[in-house]
């Protein structure tokens, strides 16, 4: 139902039905508690060590030499055919587009001359019919899987890493609202490609050894891949159809910094109000948080901003981050993090922070090294973007 | 309720030199923009792709009647294709191409050290938003969605849904797209989507839910371009 166009003036009223998690796929290089980053030959070219790979995909028909189309769709068809029928959405966070090597050869390098665009090469190359540069349209993942869904909405968020969790908030709200009555919602990302490197290496923003989220040692992020998808339905069509209820979708809260778009708020301001604004969506207190899965990349200012934010929000609640692990997944973060944490509910496990090994004393807040078997009532997890868009989800166990 | 607008589009389709080499050679060209005041850091001028600077005067018209401190102020902003580069990572490729293959050798060096530091900055869509935001200091519930005019849309509603639902108080919405750069141009040529390039931005303050008014006039696309997003909001100009 569209009805903010024109077609529905009037109508909208503000319901909220719970909305649970029934359905989760996901791929990253490993699990939260083991560290799968590998040497990569392009990578080890800019002095990148380690990157955190996702083994054995598969490349998707759609998406030819796109690993981030071929993430998405994974995990999108993993779920398809458990999907319930009924109005269907897919809401997907996703970053920028994925230049190849063999692009760089084919598409690129022969239009430059002199360090020009060469516009006589340009134009002979509008007569050729080459396969069309689709990947730098940012939406167009998501409408090819929307169509292979047959879903009646599909959206496409590019909020910087903050862009998946925005989508499973998106996804959630139109849940609870009766826009759709199935949401596949997550999103996608890869940047482990040359020129994705290169991006990170110049902004100083990799970690020359290994990514080690709120050690004291910690230099920078380790790049990772990954896509995930959250199954949301409402609680009551989950239930009458003995669907099996993985997590709850408890609130969401986001914010702009609006402080620089390179760096984030030195004392975390923007991220302690999502944090409270999830809280204040989900009618929780911050003592009803019992785990907090942190954006936690291993910067050194972005570490400190955040477990400032952390503190002065919710206390001294454990805290720990999985880029150690898998790596920094870019604009997917939010989504393979909130899955794996979904995931560890039914483990019964709170996932602890590989590659922290000695707490920075200067940061205040309670990170948890190693993980516990016992799982979470409720987790709250942050994904920070570039530019200052900044988003908390809270989710809950069954 | 619409409480105030900002419209930047073009007066028309003109001849735009950097196309010439392409079948048309027209587009619908924003004059400007004139971004004098508009940047709280003036070194943030080359931080800002084509379409962020068309979206940061389109947005302070919008904002003039806001007079609160931004911390209830929800942004929600449509956005197209990935700026391009407009040349400034060419040297850095052109070093990593010297015979004509990807060099990882020359990556290192030569591509390394030309390659410019802030150029994922300017190439995030989103920084449309960053950009606004910083300069209007607004902090509220934000979201920022890419695509064609549906994206448009998805912003207004997400705008209507934050306000409905309490998240904020007043909203931004809007979109701000350009496509009139050579290398946009030769992708939506080599997309098949047609019609000449343009460029614009459209921003709204919002008090409460209202309806996004239809775009009556089909003659649009023919007087100012193809302006992705932006298309969305066209009925709100008179």
């Amino acid at each position: 139902m569209d009805l903010f166009c024109g077609r529905c003036e009037g109508l909208y009223e503000v319901s909220r039905a719970a909305v649970v998690v029934t359905g989760v796929a996901l791929r990253t290089a490993g699990p939260p508690d083991v560290a799968s980053a590998r040497p990569d030959p392009e990578a080890a070219s800019l002095d990148v060590p380690l990157v955190a790979r996702v083994d054995g995909l598969l490349e998707d028909v759609d998406f030819p030499d796109d690993r981030k189309g071929s993430l998405a769709a994974a995990v999108v068809h993993e779920l398809l055919p458990g999907l319930p029928a009924g109005r269907r959405g897919l809401f997907l966070g996703t970053g920028l587009s994925s230049l190849t090597p063999d692009e760089l050869r084919r598409d690129l390098y022969p239009s430059l001359r002199g360090g020009v665009f060469d516009r006589e090469w340009l134009a002979r190359d509008l007569e050729q019919g080459r396969p069309a540069p689709w990947r730098h349209q940012p939406e167009r993942v998501t409408a090819v899987l929307a169509a292979r869904l047959g879903a009646v909405r599909s959206e496409t968020n590019f909020s910087a890493c903050a862009a998946a969790a925005q989508s499973i908030a998106a996804g959630a709200r139109a849940v609870a609202r009766g826009d759709v009555d199935v949401a596949l919602a997550g999103g996608h990302d890869s940047m482990l490609h040359p020129l994705g490197y290169l991006s990170f290496v110049v902004l100083g923003a990799l970690s020359p050894s290994v990514g080690r989220p709120f050690d004291r040692r910690r230099d920078g992020f380790l790049i990772g891949e990954g896509a995930a998808v959250l199954q949301l339905e409402r609680e009551d069509d989950a239930r009458a159809r003995g669907a099996p209820i993985l997590a709850r979708f408890l609130g969401a809260g986001s914010s702009v910094d609006a402080h620089n778009v390179t760096a984030p708020h030195p004392e975390g301001r923007g991220a302690a109000l999502a944090m409270r604004r999830a809280l204040h969506d989900a009618r929780l207190e911050p003592g009803d948080v019992d785990y907090v899965n942190a954006h936690g990349t291993g910067t050194t200012v972005g570490d400190i901003a955040e477990a400032i934010a952390i503190h002065d929000v919710l206390g001294a609640v454990p805290t720990g981050s999985f880029k150690g692990a898998f790596g920094h997944c870019i604009a997917a973060a939010g989504a393979v993090e909130m899955a794996w944490c979904i995931l560890g509910f039914g483990l019964g496990r709170t996932w602890g922070t590989v590659g922290c090994e000695e707490p920075d004393p200067a940061l205040r807040c309670s990170v948890l090294l190693r993980p516990k078997n016992e799982p979470p009532r409720v987790v709250l997890s942050n994904s920070f973007g570039f530019g200052g868009q900044n988003c908390a989800l809270l989710f809950g166990r069954p | 309720m619409i409480l105030a607008r900002g419209v930047l589009l073009p007066e028309g389709l003109v001849a735009h030199p950097p196309l010439r080499n392409l079948p048309d050679g027209r587009a619908g060209v924003v004059e400007g923009p004139d971004l004098s005041g508009r940047l709280k850091r003036r070194k943030d001028a080359r931080l800002l792709a084509r379409a962020a600077q068309l979206a940061l005067p389109a947005a302070g018209m919008a904002m003039r009647p806001y007079a609160g401190d931004g911390e209830s102020l929800g942004i929600f902003v449509a956005v197209g294709r990935e700026p391009p580069d407009e040349g400034d990572a060419e040297a850095s490729l052109v070093a990593m191409a010297r015979t004509g293959e990807l060099s990882l050798e020359a990556l290192r060096s030569e591509g390394r050290a030309l390659y410019p530091p802030l150029l994922p900055l300017r190439t995030l869509p989103n920084m449309i938003l960053a950009h606004v935001a910083i300069q209007h200091g607004i902090r509220g519930e934000n979201a920022c969605f890419a695509g064609g005019e549906e994206a448009g849309r998805y912003a207004w509603e997400e705008a209507c849904h934050a306000l409905a639902e309490g998240r904020c108080e007043q909203a931004l919405v809007g979109a701000a797209f350009s496509a009139t750069d050579l290398a946009s141009a030769r992708d939506r040529l080599r997309l098949g989507l047609g019609g000449v390039p343009g460029e614009g931005a459209i921003f709204v303050l919002l008090g409460a839910p209202a309806s996004l008014p239809r775009v009556v006039d089909p003659s649009w696309p023919d007087r100012i371009g193809e302006v992705g997003p932006v298309a969305a909001f066209l009925g709100l100009v008179p």
